[in-house]
């Protein structure tokens, strides 16, 4: 049994339709990211997956319960958090914590453990307000999760958090899977997704692609992706880029794309730009994602 | 439902500036109100030219000036100079006794010319009050004295305010007034305040009851309207002697009812306010002015136009008023005021009906 399942859900708003049949699956234990530009469907899908919205057909399934029919059921297994952190900024660390296991009913031992593994020992009669951003982050994670639930749903939660504090969070959810839940996230990182499990991309409110993060390159190979080091190397961007060639540097090479390398390398030659070491390489996934979105 | 609770009185708890002027607010207001509000007006000030000089005419004065109700500044030689100080506002009642003053009276007639400063109304009309029934005792005085047949004295008796004082029939509104002033406000503010700052949209995933969680909110300032609501009338009852005849039971009774529409109307106003100075401005606009205004407060509602009246009768703070002063002061039972009690019912229900379908849009976020 999956503890998330995603089964052809359809979410419309008037004419516009935001989330377009989409399905997944997640198991027990397993991160999976949802990935997509804005408006892409990401939080929509969210919101049709924690019951704060109806979908017009298709069915959430949250630890064995369908979401739409038994919401509060189905809430009593989930942990929600956004990046908003949706935290009481007049109220302590502690106070905070009560209320969230308070409302979710969770026993004091469980809140115990959250505050435990979270690191918030030090801070409880700290006002939230006076909390560095890093520790509202763990604070909003041990708030959703002092009833441990069965999937948890991480909707952007390190936006704007510095790289070191969202390696610390990483750590925090990856102790959670080890208990077993299984994780949604949504993210605009790339650096991030590949620490998923799994991933799913989201464009105009399809799942256009799914699979582990190394599949998903690998299944990019001979797409046309290539590496080479040319010079003078401004010239060659602002050139590739002026014929419609996608292409950005990295390091001393320069990354494109393109179907017809022998096209390129001639138009390059033409100009007097030097070119050395041209080869195909494997997509990033930044690359499978803007192929598949563009 | 506790977990609510309980995080809504550390709100309250939390800012000690805020839990200060809810507390002392209504204590500083009611002060305020009823030194200033009075309509007992005392030693306005009386200035006299006196043509006649007669034994008879200063009796007359010393009759006014008997009761404190004027406070005689002196006598002027003649009328222009009286007028003077009556335009210039250092006398606000100038009196005029002509030369036949003590002939007039001899055939029963008392004669003199009144010039008010006349600029605030309201006083005027009090002061011209008091001049007409001091004459009037005046002449049925020196009628009886000199033998005269008098055909009638009316001699009004006010059977539940008998010394007809202002604060006896202010306070309950007051009172009235605070308490819906707070409620509004505070539930309407909780309310806005939880929405600002996007914690529905955690709370939409939580396995909370939004009706619950509203009704939770609620609680705590319930308790606090009722506790202004003990501090105001408990000072009243203290200071102005006003009588709770009805007895606290009912009279608390009474207010849990009329705190149902006021706490549905600050919920209403939370589900239209986008921010919390909305929800300050909609709720001051809905609670503060018609209150004072329309409630029969201060303005006697039976001397409105029609149009007026009929929407002073829709105001619950109305009925609410009419209940408190019938408890308090008459002694009323419960049973006699069950249309006021109805109207505050219906409205209770009607408001909170229609929170309830405003908020489950937001709450259930579409």
């Amino acid at each position: 049994m999956f503890p998330l399942v995603a089964e052809n859900l359809t979410k419309r708003f008037g004419r516009f339709t935001a989330v377009d049949g989409v399905s997944f699956r997640v198991s027990e234990g397993e991160i999976y990211a949802l990935l997509g530009p804005n408006g892409a469907g990401k939080s929509t899908t969210i919101r049709l997956l924690t019951g704060v919205l109806k979908p017009n057909s298709g069915r959430a399934i949250v630890a064995g319960v369908d979401v739409a029919q038994e919401p509060y059921k189905a809430r009593e297994r989930m942990g929600y958090m956004s990046q908003l952190f949706s935290l009481y900024g007049d109220l302590s660390v502690e106070e905070n914590l009560r209320f969230f296991s308070g409302v979710y009913g969770s026993d004091r031992a469980a809140t115990e453990e959250a505050i435990k593994r979270m690191g918030l020992g030090p801070y409880l009669k700290t006002l939230v307000k006076d909390l560095p951003l890093g520790f509202k982050q763990r604070l909003a994670l041990a708030a959703a999760t002092t009833h441990n639930p069965k999937v948890l749903f991480l909707d952007e939660p390190t936006a704007g958090v510095d790289p070191e504090a969202r390696g610390e969070f990483w750590d925090l959810v990856y102790s959670l899977k080890e208990k077993g839940t299984s994780v949604l996230i949504t993210t605009h990182y790339m650096e991030e997704a590949h620490l998923a499990d799994r991933i799913g991309m989201i464009s105009a409110g399809r799942l256009v692609a799914e699979g582990k993060p190394s599949e998903l390159m690998r299944a990019y190979r001979g797409a046309g992706f290539w590496k080479m080091r040319a010079e003078p190397i401004n010239k060659a961007l602002s050139f590739l880029n002026g014929m419609g060639v996608p292409a950005y540097a990295s390091g001393s090479w320069v990354f494109l794309e393109g179907k017809d390398p022998q096209a390129i390398l001639s138009a390059l030659s033409e100009k007097g730009i030097n070119v050395a070491e041209f080869s195909e390489r494997t997509p990033s996934l930044e690359d499978v994602f803007v192929g598949l979105t563009r | 439902m506790k977990a609510v609770i309980l995080k809504e009185i550390k709100h309250i708890l939390r800012d000690p500036l805020s839990l200060t002027v809810i507390l002392a607010m209504p204590v500083v207001y009611l002060f305020l109100f009823l030194y200033s509000i009075t309509f007992d007006i005392r030693g306005v000030s009386l200035g006299v030219a006196d043509y006649q000089m007669s034994s008879a005419s200063r009796k007359f004065i010393e009759t006014l000036t008997a009761q404190g109700y004027f406070d005689l500044k002196g006598y002027y030689p003649d009328e222009r100079s009286l007028l003077r100080d009556v335009s210039s506002g250092k006398v606000k009642l100038g009196l005029v006794i002509p030369r036949d003053f003590d002939e007039n009276l001899s055939r029963g007639r008392l004669s003199y010319a009144g010039w008010f400063e006349g600029v605030e109304g309201n006083s005027t009309n009090i002061a011209r009050g008091y001049l007409f029934s001091a004459s009037a005792g005046y002449v049925l005085r020196q009628a009886v004295s000199s033998g005269q047949h008098v055909p009638a004295n009316i001699k009004p008796r006010y059977l539940y305010n008998p010394q007809l004082r202002s604060s006896w029939f202010l306070a309950p509104g007051f009172s009235a007034i605070i308490l819906t002033l707070i409620a509004t406000v505070l539930t309407a503010l909780s309310l806005v305040r939880e929405r600002e700052e996007g914690k529905i949209e955690v709370l939409r995933t939580m396995p909370v009851n939004p009706y619950g969680f509203v009704v939770a909110k609620t609680i705590p300032y319930v308790v606090i309207g009722l506790l202004d609501f003990f501090i105001t009338i408990g000072l009243v009852a203290l200071l102005y002697r006003v009588p709770v005849k009805g007895g606290i039971a009912s009279l608390t009774g009474f207010t849990l009812l009329f705190l149902v529409p006021s706490l549905g109307l600050g919920l209403v106003i939370s589900s239209l306010a986008k921010s919390q100075r909305e929800a300050w401005l909609l709720a001051l606009a809905t609670t503060l002015l018609p209150s004072i205004i329309l409630s029969g407060f201060v303005f006697p509602v039976e001397s409105m136009p029609f149009w007026l009246r009929a929407l002073a009768e829709a105001m619950p703070a109305r009925h609410y008023l009419v209940i408190l002063r019938g408890v308090m002061i008459k002694g009323t039972s419960a049973r006699e005021l069950w249309p006021q009690a109805l109207v505050l019912a219906l409205y209770g229900i009607a408001l909170v009906a229609i929170a309830g379908r405003r908020m489950r849009g937001w709450l259930r976020g579409e």
